[in-house]
């Protein structure tokens, strides 16, 4: 039979009192410097002359976004981008934008498949593009059910949001392969 | 100059439009990305005096740069998710000048390089050794960038390379010859055997004896067929395991050579898959699919000149459906392939599941996750379910269409035949034969594109082999090498600069000089270049620029095995062979003497373990020494190191591993090993480099501080702040016990 065990509750670190760390939105504010890049002032009193915004979860939470200094060390958390004034928000977006490249597949004009690695030639928001793509763990993710994330041998990201929204051709190479 | 990219004509009139006649053109590149961050090309031209960023968009909408390199103090290569920026700083800002794809970073980490030198006023020289995208010869995406190019592997010549390992083997090779085409040339009988059966004897109901004759002669058709197959098979599979064996050992012996550059650019994985499933694959196509090659292309000649001489009307009739089957055989092939890929695919997440799920079955059970498993388990099982229906409904739907196609030459044959029979201009034997070999004649060419595809891959493969067997080794018998025995271990380095990548030092220009016998700790923060230092001295490496000198003379022109004959090395995770702890006591002297052997291990505190065990120096130590708790390990690769007798010592994080009194008795261990043997010993924890009579700090690749612990104390510098550090950390824990 289970027993509960009494605990000293002033020995215990709760993770709810750590918390996730995030800093509220309505004291952050963002500015360009001089060179264009992104300035970050929470409160008026810490102030971050260069930083860049990534996702903390950038395929599954696009509200976490953490900024970072040049050398890639947090420097606060945002939560909820969309609680930053419109000046803010707009410049958060545009660091978002600036650091991640990653082309949605509007239709797939060709595709062939030797054993395990497949040629590709997409059409993308972004123009044409000839990738290769070798069958490994984490190069076909599927942040949902019908999202397709593909990346290449080199590190390229192509996006498909909802491939049943492909045409046909395009659609049967997702019934072939996922 | 530097050309990664030619510029095109209308790229290059524009550039010599714009360029100023006293400027020096160094280095031209191509981007895969413009200004409005659509896929298309932009250049940059780095002359002396400038950067320039062109394309072929109208002026006003190229997003043209050109910048001086006086107003530039820096460069980087921004890493992007997904691709990358070039950007130059000036007024002490980062400014982005050009994107490229993921695909180019190499490339533009080297432009980022060339900008910086020129900023820094530095000597222009970057590196065009870049693994390239795209095929050279015939434009495609390599799926590789280290092998060649798949497309363009010239089958004939790596044919003739596999054929050159047969010439030991002649004799055999041209039994197996004169048995496959023998074969071939049996099975063309019955077909004949049964028209003059038909006709001779049973539509005239006469001549039981030619009956007896022909039936013998099915007979011995049939027993030839058998002989000559088992015997084809037993010379092909012996000749064939035979040449891969020997390819196989030439492989590993040349792996065994290779330079530890080449082995981490691999990696461990697809030298695994190179020795194994490279030559496997090409052991099976030998063993199934050459024969079957060449015992089909034999038969369809045959059959086809039989036919055409039979009736050449009818059987061009009958070859109409021949594309058809031919044609439908390629796309069966080509969409399979696709299938079989996907549940090869699905499999090996299976594997890799089932693998991570039984290795992790502690943590599992510890956080209560085993129903969580279970489900991720089920999840891909599924999917190998899925995948493996999906395959097999296609394959029998598609077969069974294909068998239809080819049944359509058949009814063809029965038709026209038929109708020839009926005129009289056939005899119903002729005909019965006319079907049998249409039969023999479909049934190949159904399958010749999977047989192609699978001769393609196999000698892709087969080239792979052929690549690395190629690759020059590590330079072992150079004769005009020195032979310095023994080494006092004088150390110098003078300028050294080295990168695992050459776009990224490690070291940068660095200057050390060691006496013979000196005791040198090396110090710094992880990744600050102290193994890689003492990987120079064994020259498991080569520097980029500058020189290694030992006793005086260039490392380069001594002898690799007189070398390294004279270094030991104890690593923080020891490695042992399987076998016994004498073997690996004396894996570097197996000639060494049992006394010199119990000796090592007396001096490396490991004489009283080993007799503990019940076998003693006979005790098995398991696969990589994993039944040895790690100080064991240590101290059998000290008595090792020990047994050696080098003139260079090199401990790196000899005692990280273990507890501090498994510490205490390796320490006493590498105190008697390091007398009179010149020493660089690495470790993080700095009380063990106490001995040490000078400690060198490495700080971003560079001496940032020589000198004594008391010396480097007093200097209150890098030294100074990690001792105080690890002091703290000590205290720390000692308050938390």
């Amino acid at each position: 039979m289970a027993t509960d065990v009494a605990l000293d509750e002033e020995e215990l670190v709760l993770i709810g009192d750590i918390g996730p760390g995030t800093t509220d939105a309505a004291t952050i504010s963002l500015s360009r410097g001089s060179s264009g890049q992104m300035r970050v002032e929470i409160d008026g009193d810490r102030c971050l002359l260069e930083g860049k915004a990534v996702w903390a979860f950038p395929l599954t939470l696009k509200n976490y976004v953490s900024i970072l200094d040049t050398k890639n060390k947090e420097f606060c958390l945002i939560e909820d981008p969309e609680a930053l004034d419109e000046e803010s928000r707009q410049i958060l977006y545009a660091s978002l934008e600036s650091y991640y490249r990653v082309y949605r597949i509007r239709t797939i004009r060709a595709y062939r498949n030797d054993w395990r690695t497949s040629f590709w030639i997409v059409e993308t928001d972004h123009g044409l593009r000839e990738f290769v793509m070798r069958w490994e763990l984490d190069s076909v993710l599927q942040p949902s059910e019908h999202e397709v994330l593909i990346i290449d041998i080199d590190g390229n990201r192509f996006h498909i949001p909802d491939f049943r929204e492909l045409d046909e051709s395009s659609k049967r190479v997702f019934d072939l392969i996922l | 100059m530097v050309i990664f990219d030619e510029l095109p004509p209308e790229i290059a009139a524009q550039w010599g439009r714009l360029k100023h006649s006293q400027e020096e053109t160094l280095l031209v590149a191509m981007s895969d990305i413009r200004h409005d961050g659509r896929f298309g090309a932009r250049w940059i031209v780095l002359t002396d005096k400038r950067v320039v960023v062109l394309s072929d968009l109208a002026p006003g909408e190229d997003g043209e740069v050109s910048l001086d390199v006086s107003e530039i103090t820096d460069a980087r290569a921004e890493p992007l998710v997904g691709g990358g920026r070039l950007e130059v700083k000036q007024g002490g800002y980062f400014t982005p000048i050009l994107e490229y794809s993921s695909s180019l970073g190499d490339k533009f980490t080297e432009v980022a390089r060339g900008i910086q030198q020129l900023a820094k006023d530095e000597p222009f020289g970057v590196t065009t050794d870049i693994p390239r995208a795209r095929c050279q010869r015939c434009g495609s995406l390599l799926p590789d960038r280290h092998r060649n190019c798949p497309r363009c592997v010239r089958k004939m010549a790596v044919i003739l390379r596999i054929l050159s390992y047969l010439k030991p083997y002649r004799a055999l090779a041209a039994v197996l010859i004169v048995a496959t085409l023998g074969r071939a040339l049996v099975q063309l009988t019955p077909p004949l055997l049964t028209r003059r059966m038909i006709d001779d004897v049973l539509i005239p109901q006469e001549n039981f004896m030619l009956l007896v004759w022909l039936v013998g002669g099915l007979i011995a058709a049939n027993l030839a067929t058998g002989g000559l197959e088992i015997a084809g098979g037993w010379v092909g599979s012996w000749l064939s395991t035979r040449v891969i064996a020997n390819m196989r050992a030439q492989l590993y012996q040349v792996l065994e050579r290779m330079s530890l550059t080449f082995h981490n650019r691999k990696g461990q994985g697809t030298l695994l898959s190179l020795v194994t499933r490279d030559t496997e694959s090409l052991n099976y196509f030998m063993i199934d699919g050459v024969p079957y090659l060449v015992v089909n292309s034999a038969m369809l000649i045959g059959v086809l000149s039989i036919m055409v001489l039979m009736d050449w009307q009818l059987t061009l009739v009958i070859m109409l459906p021949v594309p058809f089957v031919v044609m439908g055989g390629a796309i069966l092939v080509r969409r399979m392939r696709v299938l079989w890929s996907r549940v090869s695919q699905n499999w090996a997440m299976l594997h890799g599941q089932l693998n991570e799920s039984l290795s992790g079955i502690r943590v599992a059970k510890a956080f209560a996750q085993e129903d969580a498993e279970i489900e991720r388990f089920d999840r891909r099982n599924e999917a190998v379910a899925r995948a493996t229906v999906h395959e097999s409904r296609f394959w029998d739907t598609s077969f069974a269409s294909l068998n239809f196609l080819t049944g359509t030459g058949v009814f063809i044959a029965w038709l026209m035949g038929g109708s020839s029979v009926i005129d009289g201009s056939l005899t119903l034997g002729e005909l019965t034969a006319f079907v049998q070999y249409l039969w023999m004649l479909y049934g190949p060419l159904q399958w010749f594109n999977r047989i192609y595809s699978w001769m393609s891959r196999a000698l892709v493969g087969a080239d792979r082999v052929f690549d690395v067997i190629d690759t020059p080794t590590e330079p072992y018998a150079e004769p005009d090498k020195l032979n310095v025995r023994p080494l006092r271990g004088e150390v110098e380095f003078r300028e050294v600069t080295f990168g695992y990548d050459k776009t990224k030092p490690v070291l940068k220009k660095v200057d050390l000089h060691v006496n013979p016998g000196e005791m040198i700790g090396l110090v710094g923060k992880s990744g600050a270049g102290k193994s890689t230092l003492a990987h120079l001295v064994c020259r498991f490496y080569e520097a980029d620029h500058g020189t290694v000198l030992i006793d005086g003379h260039d490392i380069r022109d001594i002898e690799l095995t007189c070398l390294r004959d004279q270094i030991g090395v104890v690593l923080q995770e020891p490695f042992l062979f399987s076998g016994t702890i004498l073997e690996n006591i004396r894996y570097a002297k197996p000639d060494a003497e049992v006394p010199d052997v119990i000796a090592a291990a007396r001096a490396a505190n490991a004489h009283d373990f080993i007799v503990g065990k019940p076998e003693g120096y006979d005790t098995l130590v398991g696969e990589s020494g994993n039944r040895l708790s790690v100080g064991e390990k240590q101290r059998v690769s000290i008595a090792r190191a020990v047994l050696k007798d080098p003139g260079i010592l090199i401990l790196d994080e000899a005692t990280a591993s273990v507890d501090t009194e498994t510490e205490f008795a390796i320490q006493q261990a590498i105190s008697r090993l390091i007398k009179g043997r010149t020493t660089f010993a690495i470790a993080h924890r700095l009380s063990t480099l106490r001995n040490a009579d000078r400690l060198v700090v490495l700080a971003e690749g560079a001496v940032a501080e020589i000198g004594t612990h008391d010396e480097l104390l007093a200097k209150r510098g890098i030294y100074h702040n990690l001792v105080e550090m690890q002091r703290t950390v000590s205290r720390l824990r000692a308050v938390e016990r």
